[in-house]
């Protein structure tokens, strides 16, 4: 009996069949993703206008962009308005989506569709509708305020401070039924059984609440938090709408995000190929740390089960040496 | 004597074509065979559309493919297809604020080699400079449309205030900065009716030719008479004469249409966004005029076409290229179509009719001939790669000056300072593409 042979490619080899399958996959997922994710950082070391020739200048980007005002602001700016507007997106779906799972709701589809519309309507609807909405001499919100004899407020201009707080309206409209529909896809897939029975235990709606629906919606919690931080980062036809082509958010920079930074370098309002792909890269950065970190937190169970996972790991290291 | 009689015949050929719809056969050139596909954006397909018919004819085996998308989405795709060497049409629009980015390209054909250089005299030299590379040996676009600034009016509220309404009165009214606030104060209401969408245009006006930086890279943010104009500005925001809304808003456009925004300026082009979308209602309420406070002419956009060196159709992508921008039926059946004003100057003669009549829009006015006045006045200037970023805050640096109750020395210093910050690595760019090109010294 010959040595069976051991490594990568023999393993590679043996799963041929296999690989092949789901070659449709990786081949697509090399070219399309991989590749540019390889390249993008590559390019992040050098100075490039997308035509003429690369010239490689070390962390001269990475340095630029750490000493760029624009850019703190601009981050300033997108952690401010993600964060806010994620109170209401992720708590606010919740709220909708147990309100619609509960029985006190008829029609529920009839809800499900309309706070869903806002995600399939055209951005270029919205963009209309809400400066209409927020506009200086004609908007709908200044002449509510001048019912109250309020003077008008310019919320898209002015000193650019009340931009975020359009930017964040639009965003939670947005996105709310978004996350409504996730929730509600998980609290249905809880099984009923299980209210049932803390019902009949003398549970009360509070503890049903937080004792059975949270922690088993964690999973999908923890989903829809991570979405929302890419989200976040990748905040940017909103407040593009709202502020115009200019792609520097307005006036002093006041709806100016990271994601309307990076365009504004290339390829959009610029040329800095090579500069637009480090802030990619900060910002690809910034993403994984957080959903790590998110990750970390919503996953810490309790000390029991990991004992549990402990020994469990135990037992398979000691199967394996046998 | 032989180029008159040439536009005499030309002149007729277009007449002729005007009246009959058919082109008079030059001499048809039926060597040159194949497809070519054209890439822009709306509506210069229509205007293509307009003068195929007598490309057609010169050039009876050569089939043209329109590709066309907005402007955005059609530059980032030429954009990538030349970095990635494939996929590009083999002529392409490219709009003037890209130009900067553009000319040094070896990504797109030389034009010298098909003898670009005999049409020299018949551009404009500010926007055939544009496209030349900044080491002057290559050229590798050809304008194609010119958007000579005007200051557009609403005779019937000016009217109705006791202003004049000719245009020729209207710039003598308005010759000065002090003249410009009487009209403000007389055409608005507070609250109500206003001179101007934002009081950063003004100022804007100054730099449409989007001559920012010189040749050294320095920022030249001062010239004859910004100080005025920036308290003429200031006063115009004081008084409620603007509205403080961007000139593109949804609320700007309403205002136009429904005479509560009383001006604007904006390229000749804008005599067609008021016909078909703004206000297409608003024949014979309309007027439009030169700048202002004597403000130098200048050019508000307009596009080039280039032919991508991957292309394989170089040759009948000039044939198109030549017959589209270098003959006067074809720019002036495409300016007919779509008020693309042409660049190309000879069309101006050939049919002065298109530019000297009344336009009934305009209640028998001819701002197509204050435009030609304009377009031929307009300086040459040094274009940049920073210019758009730089153009951006013109308008939010002014507003966040003006809120900050800020003084007109101070507003240009902010302004300064915001522009070189938001495109300091562009700079650093532009400096690296100079100095490739061999034109940059330290």
């Amino acid at each position: 009996m010959t040595k069976k042979k051991t490594g990568l490619l023999a393993t590679l080899w043996q799963y041929r069949v296999a690989y092949a399958y789901i070659a449709p996959f990786y081949i697509l997922f090399a070219t399309f993703t991989l590749f540019p994710m390889v390249a993008g950082f590559a390019l992040s070391f050098f100075r490039w206008d997308g035509l003429g020739a690369m010239h490689f200048i070390k962390f001269e980007n990475y340095v630029n962009l750490l000493n760029d005002p624009l850019f703190w602001k601009a981050l300033k700016n997108t952690l401010f308005m993600g964060l806010i507007a994620h109170i209401p997106i992720l708590l606010g779906g919740l709220v909708l989506a147990y309100l619609l799972n509960s029985k006190l709701v008829k029609g529920q589809n009839i809800f499900k569709t309309i706070y869903f519309m806002p995600m399939v309507t055209s951005s270029v609807a919205i963009s209309i509708i809400f400066s209409n909405m927020f506009g200086y001499n004609y908007g709908l919100i200044n002449w509510f305020l001048g019912l109250f004899g309020e003077e008008p407020i310019n919320w898209l201009a002015g000193d650019g401070s009340l931009i975020p707080v359009a930017v964040i309206i639009l965003f939670a409209w947005k996105w709310i039924g978004w996350n409504m529909v996730i929730y509600l896809a998980g609290m249905q897939g809880i099984s009923n059984d299980i209210y049932e029975a803390a019902e009949i235990d003398g549970a009360n709606h509070t503890q049903i609440i937080f004792r059975i629906l949270i922690p088993l919606l964690k999973p999908i919690i923890l989903f829809t938090m991570i979405q929302s931080t890419i989200g976040m980062f990748n905040l940017f036809t909103e407040p593009f709408m709202l502020t115009g082509s200019n792609l520097n958010g307005g006036t002093n920079n006041g709806g100016l995000t990271l994601m309307m930074y990076l365009l504004g370098k290339a390829p959009q309002g610029g040329t800095a190929y090579g500069y637009a792909s480090a802030v990619a890269y900060v910002i690809t950065m910034m993403i994984i740390l957080v959903s790590i970190l998110l990750n970390r937190v919503m996953s810490d169970t309790d000390p029991e089960e990991r004992r549990l996972l402990k020994e469990q790991k135990k037992m398979r290291k000691e199967r394996r040496k046998a | 004597m032989k180029k008159r009689i040439l536009t005499a015949t030309l002149a007729l050929a277009m007449t002729a074509s005007l009246l009959s719809g058919s082109m008079m056969t030059v001499s048809a050139n039926e060597e040159l065979e194949g497809t070519i596909e054209v890439g822009g954006w709306p509506s210069g397909d229509d205007a293509f559309e307009a003068a195929l018919e007598g490309f057609n004819e010169k050039y009876p085996n050569i089939e043209v493919e329109l590709v066309f998308t907005d402007t955005t989405a059609h530059h980032q795709s030429l954009q990538t297809s030349l970095a990635a060497g494939s996929g590009a049409p083999d002529v392409a629009m490219v709009e003037g604020a890209y130009i900067a980015q553009y000319r040094n390209s070896t990504a797109l054909a030389d034009l010298n080699q098909f003898g670009v250089d005999k049409y020299k005299d018949d551009f404009g030299a500010f926007k055939w400079d544009q496209a030349v590379s900044d080491d002057g040996t290559r050229m590798v676009a050809l304008p194609w449309d010119l958007g000579p600034t005007l200051y557009y009016y609403r005779t019937d509220i000016f009217e109705e205030c006791g202003l004049p309404t000719d245009p020729a009165e209207v710039t003598e009214l308005m010759s000065t900065w002090d003249g410009v606030l009487k009209v403000a104060e007389a055409v608005s209401i507070p609250g109500e009716r206003w001179f101007l969408p934002s009081a950063a245009y003004p100022y804007q006006w100054m730099f449409i030719n989007r001559d920012y930086y010189d040749e050294k890279l320095n920022l030249k943010l001062e010239r004859d008479g910004d100080l005025e104009c920036l308290d003429a500005c200031l006063k115009i925001r004081e008084n409620g004469w603007d509205m403080n809304v961007d000139m593109w808003s949804a609320e700007a456009y309403a205002a136009y249409a429904q005479g509560t925004c009383v001006s604007v300026a904006a390229g000749s082009w804008f005599s067609g966004f008021l016909k078909t979308d703004i206000d297409p209602d608003g024949a014979g309420h309309w007027g439009a005029t030169a700048l202002p406070a004597g403000m130098p002419s200048t050019n508000w956009g307009g596009s080039f076409l280039v032919i991508p060196e991957q292309s394989e159709n170089k040759e009948l992508a000039w044939a198109f290229i030549e017959y589209m921008l270098c003959t006067a039926e074809a720019q002036n059946a495409m300016f007919a179509a779509v008020d693309y004003f042409p660049a190309y100057e000879p069309a101006w003669e050939v049919a002065p009719e298109l530019y000297t009549d009344g336009d009934p829009y305009f209640g028998g006015q001819a701002p197509n001939s204050i435009a030609t006045e304009i377009a031929a006045s307009v300086p040459t200037v040094f274009n940049t790669i920073m210019d758009v970023t730089a153009e951006g805050y013109l308008y939010s640096s002014f507003n966040a000056g003006a809120e900050a109750g800020e003084t007109p020395e101070q507003i240009r210093d902010r302004l300064g300072n915001d522009i070189e910050a938001a495109c300091a690595e562009l700079k650093a760019q532009q400096i690296q593409t100079l100095k490739d090109a061999g034109v940059w010294e330290e």
